[in-house]
């Protein structure tokens, strides 16, 4: 059995930039990664066949969906019979409908339509949910009836518009597990938008880096946070505070990291000691201390001495450059005001602290 | 790049913890959709109270007697055996009796559309399906029958209307000649639009011809048409209505005819109208009204007839 | 003569209300959803019957229905003094109320449920009355009774282009008119109680449907 293979190839011209990109993705998990506005929605919605672009191919399979250009006999199939299937970021779900109703919806004319989607209520985990209706159930319930949904029409491509970032990490990670194994389950082609650093170590076999609509790198997860290709795509992934440590201890309340150096307190975490992991700390979970004033709570685990390398100001936001003792680099962002009484400027001596809660272990999946 | 190669274990999706699968799961009761139902909409009383409606409605749109049909010509004409009559205003009384006693010697149904002469000369000329015409004023039948719309030679004036003057019941106003109207006590005075009424026309012509017109401006209060001069006089709004002999005949109270010399004659004219498709139940009608019984009736409301009084 | 002006009411309010929802509809989800040059020109036009005295709409209708108008041009017939006058006098006067209610209650449904629809396989017709109508209902039938309590209320143009003729165009208002004038003061304060309580309820109905009440 051949797999399977979706080629996209669209370009799209828009007020605040053109979308332009080529991408191949076969039976697996392609995480679409970038910024806000920089397409990633849009690509989505081209593939699904909800918006046109100007010119470009989409072929799934064989199938084309979608051709226009010049010479071409023009091809724009619509939505329904694309065999996609979509779980937009509000999930999108029938208010008027219970969850039997929402699962069944695109079942119509199926004379096994409601086995069929009690099947899948079923396999999701739902059963005793399926006369709620959507504003009865929690966020990850939601979640997981717009999936069943989706799936139920048997697509070959699963299209997902940042899926968990409403929920939980904890409701995070069990959903990923579940995602993965339903694309190994039913051969899907998935893609997969974010802009979380942990979902896409976790979810993608593949990692593709879009801003401002263009791709910048395209490769394993692995390889695209380790080698970026570009400061473009580096500036993207976030990647200046991602570093390597080594697990000193870890027992069921914390883990402590080794930093080059630097002694670190993470949340709880599956690794062993002596561990080489890579570590993520996201910029805004990196503080600066105000020396009169008292650390509260998981801010005072990790409080570390360091010096302003540089301060950038966008918008009102405060991005700072920090030089700590172990020679390494990480970036802080906070709101303009947070750090008025600080006497910043490149060079200045500071305290910072790293929110426990917010070190997390990335955990990447086996390459090849 | 492919997946992973080890292959993850049970193709069931759940989430722990939130979900327990039974191992004999009993078919659920699954309920398609809960939009709104009727009941919890509207509750159970003015659920009742709207179906009720709904029904009646169509109860009514079904029963039959005068409940139009589909048949196109029945909704745009007279049925067999019956006529239109479109009159104008200040017949109302007097073609009611006529028509009932029309419809008794024959059998026919007679049905009427009261209106203004303007506003009936209109509908004629839009091409309603009216059989006869009974107008307040000739110049409307002269403009019919310019267009062509009346059947040649039908026309015919078939009495004049009189003006009267005219206090309600009870009322201590004393309103007998047309210079009892400058006395103070007489402080507002009904007329019907003297613009387009042809009985207000012939009040402000009697007036102007008396010479109080002027003095009389502020009293003067000038209705629609002379069936609404008639109510505002009815209700004490006015102390004194200008208004048709016809209107008040039976009315109460006390009226007096304002002298005919010092206006046109209102002519009471009727025609057929050409487009009629019964136009020999319509000569019929006519010939009712200019007949002996029609006459009578006729001359009961006021009206002078045309060969002498 | 109140029972038939009563019963001509009914079946002229009700066959120009169901009229008038399904034009209102149609229009509602036109200036809802597409995008074309002179929307706002259409719509405009849509809701002129609302701001122009019954006068000017009975004179529009009287040129429209009668000789030499189009109606008679396409379809043959004169409806001028017709029953069929008195549905259309109605339904142009609670066109405008329907036409807003339906624009409002269809761009009050989330445009991404309807693509949710569309990559479910539901075709245009699908989404509109799978997913789109039934979200929208409560606004629509709140709409309807709005369109429904005018169109019965109608008076001056019906007057103009229907007529006034008891058992085939005399509507209710026009019967309370003909009434006043023929003192029957006491079928008067029935029918005009019966109306205005009919408003009442309507409006009752409406307070009851609009999520802003609730």
């Amino acid at each position: 059995m051949t797999e399977r293979r979706l080629l996209v190839d669209i370009h799209r011209r828009l007020p605040s930039f053109t979308l332009d990109l080529q991408l191949e993705v076969g039976e697996e998990v392609l995480v679409l990664f970038g910024p806000s506005g920089s397409g990633k929605s849009m690509t989505l919605e081209s593939i699904a066949g909800l918006v046109t672009p100007d010119r470009g191919e989409i072929v799934l399979d064989g199938r084309v969906l979608f051709r226009r250009g010049p010479g071409n006999a023009q091809i724009d199939m619509p939505a329904r019979r694309r065999g996609v299937g979509y779980v937009f970021q509000s999930y999108a779900l029938f208010p008027h409908l219970t969850v039997l109703g929402n699962v069944r919806y695109p079942l119509r004319g199926d004379p096994r339509a409601r086995e069929r989607a009690l099947t899948l209520i079923d396999q999701m985990g739902m059963t005793q949910l399926v006369d709620r209706l959507p504003h009865q159930l929690s966020g990850g319930q939601q979640q997981r009836v717009a999936i069943a949904r989706a799936l139920a029409r048997d697509p070959e491509v699963l299209l997902l518009d940042e899926p968990f970032s409403a929920l939980d990490p904890g409701l995070r990670e069990r959903l990923r597990t579940d995602l993965r194994a339903l694309q190994l389950e039913r051969r899907l082609i998935v893609i997969c938008v974010t802009h979380n650093v942990e979902d896409a170590f976790a979810l993608g076999d593949r990692l593709a880096v879009l801003r401002d609509g263009e791709l910048e790198q395209v490769g394993t997860v692995g390889e695209v946070f380790h080698r970026p290709s570009s400061m473009s795509a580096a500036e993207v992934l976030g990647i200046r505070n991602i570093f390597h440590a080594r697990v000193s201890s870890a027992t069921a309340d914390c883990v402590v990291l080794d930093w080059e150096g630097l002694r670190l307190h993470a949340p709880a975490q599956s690794c062993s000691p002596g561990e080489p992991v890579p570590v993520y700390v996201a910029p805004e979970d990196v503080k600066l201390l105000y020396p009169d004033r008292p650390v509260l709570g998981s801010l005072a685990a990790n409080q570390l001495s360091a010096r302003v390398m540089s301060i950038q100001n966008r918008h009102d936001i405060q991005i700072i450059r920090l030089l700590l003792d172990n020679g390494r680099e990480l970036e802080a962002r906070g709101a303009s005001y947070f750090y008025r009484e600080l006497d910043l400027h490149p060079g200045a001596p500071v305290l910072i602290t790293l929110r426990q809660e917010g070190l997390r272990i990335l955990r990447e999946e086996d390459s090849g | 790049m492919r997946a992973s190669t080890t292959p993850r274990v049970p193709p069931r999706i759940g989430e722990a913890g939130l979900s327990m699968r039974d191992p004999c799961p009993a078919v659920p009761l699954g309920v398609e959709s809960r939009a709104a139902s009727a009941l919890t909409l509207f509750g159970p009383r003015s659920l009742l109270v709207l179906t009720g409606l709904t029904v009646v409605a169509a109860v009514f749109m079904f029963s039959c007697g005068d409940a139009p049909t589909a048949d196109s010509q029945s909704s745009t004409g007279a049925r067999p055996g019956e006529i239109v009559v479109s009159a104008a205003a200040d017949l109302s009384p007097v073609l009611a009796e006529l028509a009932s006693l029309f419809e008794k010697e024959t059998g026919l149904t007679v049905k009427t559309n009261l209106g203004s002469t303007g506003q009936l000369t209109e509908q004629i000329a839009a091409g309603a399906r009216v059989d006869v015409f009974l107008a307040a004023s000739t110049a409307a039948i002269d403009q019919l029958g310019q267009k062509g719309l009346l059947v040649p030679g039908s026309d015919q004036t078939y009495g004049r209307g009189r003006l009267v003057m005219w206090t309600r019941p009870g009322s201590s106003v004393r309103a007998k000649t047309l210079q009892d109207l400058t006395a103070p006590e007489v402080k507002r005075i009904s007329l019907a639009n003297p613009d387009h009424a042809p009985y207000g026309k012939a009040a402000r012509e009697a007036l102007q011809s008396a010479g109080i017109w002027d003095a009389l401006q502020p009293k003067l209060v000038p209705a629609e048409n002379v069936r609404q001069a008639f109510q505002f006089a009815e209700t004490g709004n006015v102390d004194v209505g200008l208004v048709a002999m016809s209107l008040v005949a039976f009315a109460g109270g006390s009226y007096a005819p304002v002298p005919e010399e010092l206006y046109e004659p209102i002519n009471q004219v009727l025609a057929i109208v050409a487009g009629s498709s019964h136009q020999s139940e319509a000569k019929q009608f006519v010939a009712f009204l200019t007949g002996s019984k029609g006459r009578e009736i006729l001359q009961k409301y006021g009206f002078v007839l045309p060969d002498g009084d | 003569m109140g029972w038939q002006a009563f019963r001509i009411s009914m079946e002229v309010t009700a066959v120009a209300t169901v009229l008038v929802v399904i034009v209102g509809t149609a229009a509602g989800l036109l200036l809802a959803r597409v995008r074309f040059p002179g929307i706002q020109l259409v719509e405009a036009l849509f809701m002129l019957p609302l701001v122009l005295p019954p006068s000017v709409v009975g004179y529009y209708l009287l040129r429209f229905l009668g000789t030499g108008g189009p109606v008679e041009g396409l379809f043959g017939v004169n409806l001028v003094l017709t029953w069929g006058a008195a549905v259309l006098a109605s339904a142009v006067v609670a066109l405008p109320l329907m036409v807003q209610a339906a624009r409002t209650a269809i761009r009050g449904v989330d445009p991404v449920l309807e693509n949710a629809a569309r990559t479910l396989g539901s075709s245009e017709a699908a989404v509109f009355f799978r997913v789109t109508l039934p979200l929208a209902r409560r606004m629509l039938i709140a709409g309807a009774v709005l369109s429904a309590a005018r169109a019965l209320g109608e008076f001056g143009a019906t007057l103009m282009v229907a007529g006034n003729i008891p058992g085939r165009t005399q509507t209710l208002p026009l019967f309370v008119y003909d009434a006043v004038y023929n003192h029957q003061y006491g079928t008067v304060n029935l029918v005009v109680g019966l109306l205005t309580g009919l408003g009442l309820v309507s409006f009752i109905v409406i307070g009851r449907l609009d999520p802003a009440h609730r």
